[in-house]
Order: C-alpha cells, then sequence, then structure tokens
C-alpha cells in the first residue's frame, strides 16, 4: 500500500471522528493482532426519518484499494440486502463509487455513506441491480414497502 | 592507456579520486541492472554493491548480457559479479535477497552509500528504497524502461520530487459483461480464455467468480441470468475433462462456440449498437473433429479458422491427458504450451465469431503473458544515462558545476512523453518536491534508536509519552506502523496501550508514523508528522531508548483533499501507446449497458469543499508501469 492510500485512510478517519453525521458509525476493522485494518471498514446507515426505511440501521462494509484514493473503495450491504440498485452479492451501484463514473479523489467516506444513505428511499428503477426488489418497486409497491420494512426490523437500530 | 586517464580528463585528478573514495548501490541485477554495474566499473566507482532476489532465467539472455546458458537458476548478483571481474577495477560486493527485507538490509547498511541506482521492475520496491532514500537523504537515481521507452529521475531528498511525488498508474480491470458476452477487441476475448475458460475447465476448485462480489458490469437482468446458467454449464464441461472423455470434444467446442453464442443473440438489447456475433459453423467443427493431422504451424503467421480449431482440439487432448496423469490443477503459463495454444485459440475463435481480427500464438502469448518487450538498447542508453546523471549528482564535473539540486536533469524518451515528436530523448530540469507528497514533504523522519530490553518494557503507551513530549505534540496523536499497514494507536483507540513494544511486533525495521491529530485548534495548522525507523542500537543506552533530534515544524492543513492528487488531471492523457502492447487493460469501455448506473448528486456541502487546485508542475511523463510485467521471453 503506498503512503499515500495509508495517510489519506488516516486523514478519514480523523475528519470522521471530528464530524459525521448523526445516526451513522464508521470505524476500522480489526487485524487478527488486535491493531487497527483502516483498509476495510464497517459502518451503520440510518434510514431517513419519515420514510419506509428509518427503524434500521444498515451494516455496511468498506474496503480500500491500495490504490485508493485514485480508485473508490468498494461498498457492500450484507449480501441479499433488499433493494433495486443493490447487487446480489451486497454491491452497492453508485455513481460515485465508480471508477468510471464519477468517483473523485477528493470523495469523501462522509460523502459516501450519505450518498448510500440517500439512495436507500430514493431507488432508481432504471438502473436495476437485482430482481427481486426492482420487480416489486416497479411492479408492486406494497409488496415492495412490506419488504423494506421487514428488512428495517431486521437491522433495528 | 590506462583507463582512468581519460575520467581523469573528464572529472579532474582530485575528483576522481572523489570517484575512488565513493560506494554506490545497485538494485536490481537484470535489463537495467547489468548496464549499470558495467557502466559503474568503467567510471570506477570505489565500491559497488549489488542486491537482485533472482535468479537467471532463460529468458533474461537475451539482453542482460553478463548472463550466459550455464548461468541459468544462479543467484543474479553474484554471477553478474563474476562476470565483470576481467575488466574490474572496483571493490564488487553482491548480495542474493530482497531490497526491502529489513533482517538483511536494514536502514544502518544502507547509511553505507554515497548514491542509489535504482534498475528494478515494481511499484513497492521502488516506492520502498525511495523511502529509504528520504531517510538517509541519499540521491537516488530512479529509473525503468518500457519497450522502446524509458526514464530517469534523479532524487535529492529534501530538494527534488521523489518517486511518490508523482501519481503512479495503476491497472484497470474489464467489466464482467464485457468479457462475458460483449467483446470488442482481442484482448477481451484473451482474457475470457485465460481468465475465465481455462479457470473453469482445468482448475478444482473454482468458485463463481461473480458470487464473491463482483459486479456484473451490467444491469441486464436476462444477461446476468445467461451469465450465471453459463458458469453453471461450464462445470458440466469440465466432467468431460476430467473424465478424458475425448469423444466428447465435440460438446465443448459446441456449447462455448455455437449454443453459448446463440443464447448471447436471444438478448436482442445488447445487440442494438453492436455487430452480432455468428456461431461457429457446425461444418467447421465436424471437420475439426475428423481431421487428426498435427500439422506444424507457424507461431508467428496467423492460422485460419480452421487451423484454430484443430490446435483447440490438440490441445484439450494434450490437457486432459496431463490433468488425468498430474492430477493437480493445471495453471495457464505462457511458457506452457498446450495452456498457451489452448488459451490462443479460445480466444481466436472467440474473436472470429465476435468479428474481432485474430492474432497470431506470439502476439497472444505477449498479451496473456503480460509482456513487455525488454529491449536490451533502451536499458543501455537508460543505465547511460543514469551513471553519468551520477557525476552530476555527485557534482563532480567541474566544468557543470551542480549548485542547486533543480538544476539536475531528469530524461526521459519523447515516446514516454507525447510531449514532443522529434526528439528522443528529453531532459527537463528537476522540479521541487510535490508540497503535497505525503513521502517527501508533509512528513520529518528521524531514527529511534531502542534496546532489546527496550522493546520488551516499553509499553506503547509509554513511547507514545514519550514522543509527545519530546517533539511537543497534542493530547490528539496517532501512532500508525507503516511498514506493516496498520494503526496502532489514536484518540478513540487505545486497546493497545498496555502492551509492551515486542508484544506489538515491533523492532529493527519497523516504521512508525507519529501524527498530530488535533491541530492547534482551528484545524488549519497540525505538527508536521514524524515518521520513525526503528534501530536496534549496538550499545547499551540510557533509559533505553534514544529519540532522533528533529527540527519541530508544522504544515498547513489541506484546503481540500483534492490537492494531492491533482495531478493526476493533468497527467492522464499520457501514453497510450503502451496500452497496444500490455496488458495495462486501461481503455475506455465502449458505452455498454454496465455505464448506465445511478448518477446521482452528491450531499450538498461537496461542492463547496472541492477547491480547484491544480498545481502547475513540469508535465513528466510517468515512469512507464512495470508492476506485473513479466519481461520478454
Amino acid at each position: 500500500m503506498s503512503s499515500l492510500c495509508l495517510q489519506r485512510l488516516q486523514e478519514e478517519r480523523k475528519k470522521w471522528r471530528k464530524d459525521h453525521p448523526f445516526g451513522f458509525y464508521a470505524k476500522p476493522t480489526k487485524k487478527a493482532d488486535g491493531t487497527m485494518n483502516l483498509q476495510k471498514w464497517e459502518a451503520g446507515i440510518p434510514g431517513k426519518e419519515n420514510t419506509i426505511w428509518h427503524e434500521g440501521v444498515f451494516p455496511l462494509t468498506i474496503e480500500y484499494p491500495d490504490e485508493y484514493p485514485s480508485k473508490p473503495p468498494k461498498v457492500k450491504f450484507p449480501a441479499g440486502f433488499y433493494h433495486p440498485n443493490i447487487y446480489p452479492s451486497g454491491t452497492v451501484c453508485l455513481s460515485i463509487l465508480n471508477e468510471d463514473q464519477d468517483w473523485r479523489p477528493d470523495i469523501t467516506l462522509k460523502q459516501i455513506v450519505l450518498g448510500v444513505q440517500d439512495l436507500l428511499d430514493s431507488p432508481n428503477p432504471n438502473s436495476p441491480a437485482q430482481e427481486p426488489a426492482w420487480r416489486a418497486f416497479s411492479r408492486n409497491k406494497a409488496e415492495y414497502e412490506k419488504k423494506v420494512i421487514t428488512q428495517a426490523k431486521q437491522y433495528t437500530k | 592507456m590506462a583507463r582512468e586517464s581519460n575520467l581523469i580528463k573528464i572529472v579532474g585528478k582530485s575528483n576522481y579520486e572523489k570517484l575512488r573514495s565513493f560506494k554506490c548501490l545497485i538494485v536490481g541485477a537484470g535489463g537495467i541492472g547489468c548496464e549499470l554495474l558495467k557502466d559503474c566499473i568503467l567510471m570506477e566507482f570505489g565500491e559497488i554493491h549489488i542486491v537482485d532476489l533472482d535468479t537467471i532465467d532463460l529468458s533474461n539472455l537475451n539482453r542482460q548480457f553478463l548472463f550466459r546458458q550455464r548461468d541459468i537458476k544462479r543467484p543474479k548478483s553474484t554471477v553478474a559479479v563474476n562476470a565483470v571481474q576481467y575488466f574490474n577495477n572496483s571493490k564488487l560486493v553482491p548480495y542474493q535477497g530482497n531490497v526491502m527485507d529489513n533482517a538483511q538490509f536494514p536502514l544502518n547498511w544502507f547509511k553505507q552509500f554515497d548514491i542509489i541506482f535504482n534498475g528494478l521492475d515494481n511499484l513497492a520496491a521502488r516506492r520502498y528504497v525511495n523511502k529509504m532514500s528520504q531517510f538517509l537523504s541519499t540521491p537516488l537515481i530512479e529509473s525503468g524502461t518500457s519497450g522502446f521507452d524509458g526514464y530517469i529521475q534523479p532524487i535529492i531528498p529534501g530538494k527534488t520530487e521523489c518517486f511518490d511525488c508523482t501519481k503512479k498508474e495503476t491497472q484497470k480491470t474489464f467489466p464482467v459483461c464485457t468479457i462475458r458476452s460483449t467483446p470488442s477487441q482481442s484482448i477481451h476475448c484473451i482474457a475470457w480464455a485465460k481468465n475465465f475458460l481455462f479457470g473453469q475447465l482445468f482448475t478444482f476448485d473454482n468458485d463463481s467468480e461473480n458470487d464473491n462480489g463482483n459486479d456484473w458490469g451490467t444491469d441486464d437482468q436476462a444477461e446476468i441470468e445467461r451469465i450465471k446458467q453459463e458458469t453453471g454449464e461450464l462445470s458440466a464441461l469440465k466432467n468431460i475433462i476430467t473424465a478424458q472423455d475425448e469423444s466428447r470434444i465435440e460438446q465443448i467446442l459446441k456449447k462455448l462456440f455455437v449454443d453459448d453464442i446463440e443464447k448471447l443473440l436471444q438478448i436482442e438489447n445488447l445487440w442494438k449498437t453492436r455487430t452480432k456475433p455468428v456461431p461457429l459453423s457446425i461444418l467447421i467443427i465436424e471437420k475439426a473433429l475428423h481431421n487428426n493431422s498435427g500439422a506444424h504451424l507457424n507461431e508467428n503467421s496467423l492460422w485460419t479458422i480452421e487451423e484454430q480449431v484443430n490446435k483447440f482440439i490438440q490441445s484439450i487432448k494434450s490437457l486432459m491427458l496431463r490433468l488425468k496423469k498430474e492430477k493437480i490443477d493445471i495453471e495457464f503459463h505462457k511458457d506452457d504450451k498446450d495452456t498457451l495454444e489452448f488459451v490462443a485459440t479460445a480466444a481466436n475463435i472467440r474473436s472470429f465469431i465476435f468479428n474481432i481480427p485474430m492474432k497470431t500464438l506470439f502476439d497472444i502469448k505477449q498479451i496473456a503473458g503480460n509482456i513487455i518487450p525488454a529491449i536490451a538498447t533502451t536499458n543501455a542508453i537508460i543505465a547511460g544515462l543514469s551513471t553519468l546523471t551520477s557525476l552530476r549528482v555527485l557534482n563532480l564535473l567541474c566544468y557543470a558545476a551542480t549548485k542547486s539540486a533543480t538544476d539536475l536533469n531528469m530524461a526521459f524518451t519523447a515516446k514516454a512523453s507525447n510531449l514532443s515528436q522529434d526528439r528522443y530523448i528529453s531532459n527537463p530540469k528537476l522540479a521541487p518536491s510535490n508540497p503535497y507528497c505525503p513521502v517527501s514533504s508533509r512528513v520529518n523522519r528521524g531514527i529511534i534508536q531502542i534496546t532489546e530490553m527496550g522493546l520488551s518494557t516499553i509499553s506503547l503507551y509509554q513511547l507514545t509519552n514519550l514522543l509527545r513530549e519530546k517533539y511537543i505534540f497534542p493530547e490528539e496523536v496517532s501512532i500508525l506502523d507503516t511498514s506493516d499497514n496498520r494503526l496502532l494507536y489514536d484518540f478513540d483507540f487505545d486497546d493497545l496501550e498496555g502492551k509492551k513494544l515486542t508484544d506489538l511486533s515491533l523492532g529493527e525495521g519497523s516504521v512508525l508514523l507519529f501524527s498530530d491529530e488535533e491541530g492547534d485548534g482551528t484545524d488549519l495548522k497540525f505538527k508536521k508528522p514524524i515518521e520513525f525507523y526503528f534501530e536496534i542500537a549496538s550499545g547499551p543506552l540510557e533509559n533505553e531508548i534514544l529519540l532522533p533530534q528533529i527540527e519541530s515544524s508544522y504544515i498547513t492543513a489541506r484546503r481540500s483533499l483534492h490537492d494531492e492528487t491533482s495531478e493526476q488531471d493533468l497527467r492522464e492523457p499520457q501514453d497510450k501507446s503502451k496500452e497496444d502492447q500490455t496488458i495495462i487493460l486501461d481503455e475506455d469501455e465502449e458505452t455498454a449497458p454496465e455505464n448506465k448506473r445511478l448518477k446521482r448528486p452528491l450531499p450538498e456541502e461537496s461542492a463547496d469543499e472541492v477547491t480547484e487546485e491544480i498545481r502547475k508542475k513540469n508535465k513528466i511523463s510517468e515512469p512507464p508501469a512495470e508492476d506485473n510485467v513479466i519481461e520478454l521471453d
């Protein structure tokens, strides 16, 4: 890993510690020796108030490649996460996380998690990443909302 | 006439004496390293140390001129040193080892050298040697070649750009769907044959590569379903392979080159903007199956589609046989004829189907083997420039005295730069270090002397306090082990405070970064972080530890994180020609469905956090990205 990657991740941690949005958490995972691995983080994304997502805090893993910040981190919910724009593997499909699209090296952790929170309640039906949630969202809103609420309860705050 | 008389004419008697007293280090005894060794000997350096971890390979012999057939499998460094003895007038010291191994090559060992020459082939080692040079303020001449291109960059710590002051190119990967469904270049077909098909058929433990989190690169559900199904069906094909059932090779051909293509054609969305593939004719398959002649084919000529199919069948047969005999996975290797022929013919048949020009076996070998042709002449030119420049770095030319480090020049070939079409070499002056470089600018450095006793009695908590007091850092600090990429302590993470340094596996060669996380309260000024190299003290120490004197300085916080990477924008339109030869997989993807992912605005505050401050710097070329490159066979 380059010094740039490591020092930037340290900077991200510092920034997060000093300023992070309410209800969110984000911390590096621990290595087997008890030290912290700045390349792999665990985060929690609260659903926005007054939405069908509000009851949950959804766990997210954020993995930073060695080439970060030239390349974006890989951001994942648990596999099978129910949302039209989340791949079956849990990978979040968001343009700011795509190297070929809107990723820029200066995008911060805070911007990423806020972007993901935003995505929860405003899925893009034109860009499906998984079959079940996408189908329900476009054809059967009632079923979709029921599933989302059930899932939120599973990840309750 | 003695060799030195010319040298003396050039540098003068007293400088010649200086040269005779200098010790230089050459890192790498490969293509550039052999040339450097010869040049340094002819320049009469007093002592030349040369490090390489490798042994000699047949494929080295075309350009690493100090090696002969009989030397194959022997260590490069020692063979090189033996080979030059007859014209040598310097003390030569070879080492076989990894220059990044801090047990064999601690910082203390690097201290003895007046100058370091890099003849390396990977980023990690370049970064490491660069850092050592920064620790010791030892001048480093960095160099690299790629085909006809090359560069040298003298690095004078504290005064000029270091290796990490500029962004290095990274490799890209193709989206799954381009490889699996919609190839448009032969490289896509080669990647399919090598990375996907070969693994599916000839290795035993391959979970579908997509279930462990790879994106499909497409949002088309029909397409994703198809890819998944195809993967499942391939495991059925593998059973044919493992059963060594030659009579069913036909099934493999039909599945890969007819049925799968027909399925693809059914997903009409894919072909709205693309040329439709044409399944392989059954006739060709039948004919090839009945043709058992193993005609010899030239690897440099383009085979017909019939010949491709023929060879494909033959290679499957040989591989089946080997799989049965060896009972272990077969891995693709460019020098393994069966695997190469399998990959090359499979890729070409697929290219044929998708209306992509086929390639010769030789060409595919280069692409699939990540081969960049290594050219002896380029290496000789670059090493020559490197050693000549060392005379100026060491300030031995009285008629071209080096008054300031930024008077020195780097050099690179025109093709590597795109700056000038009508000259081969450009040699701009060195730039001062990038003020945002995390290696050369935004850090102070020092060496901590510690005893074994100190390591086992001093706790992380004590160390943190010692550092805080000595360098007058505020309460909130962090300690990062940069030699092992781990965070040991920060304001929110004190779990390990009670541990002794040995319990944290710290010792000789550990490198710790000590940072101010608090600043002066306004968040604008921070103590400059300090990077410490741990050295085991040779004698007893008072308090078991000795902290270096480091002048305290401050850095201002970046106005935006963008600063440190802003050259990226300046440096992007670089040498695209490289990509034709190598598997840097860096081509712009066509606007396939994978690009239709969500576009959404960033959260509000992002806009003003980003201040576009592109530093105006010399637009020098990127050193050719040599990582993961295997040199020519």
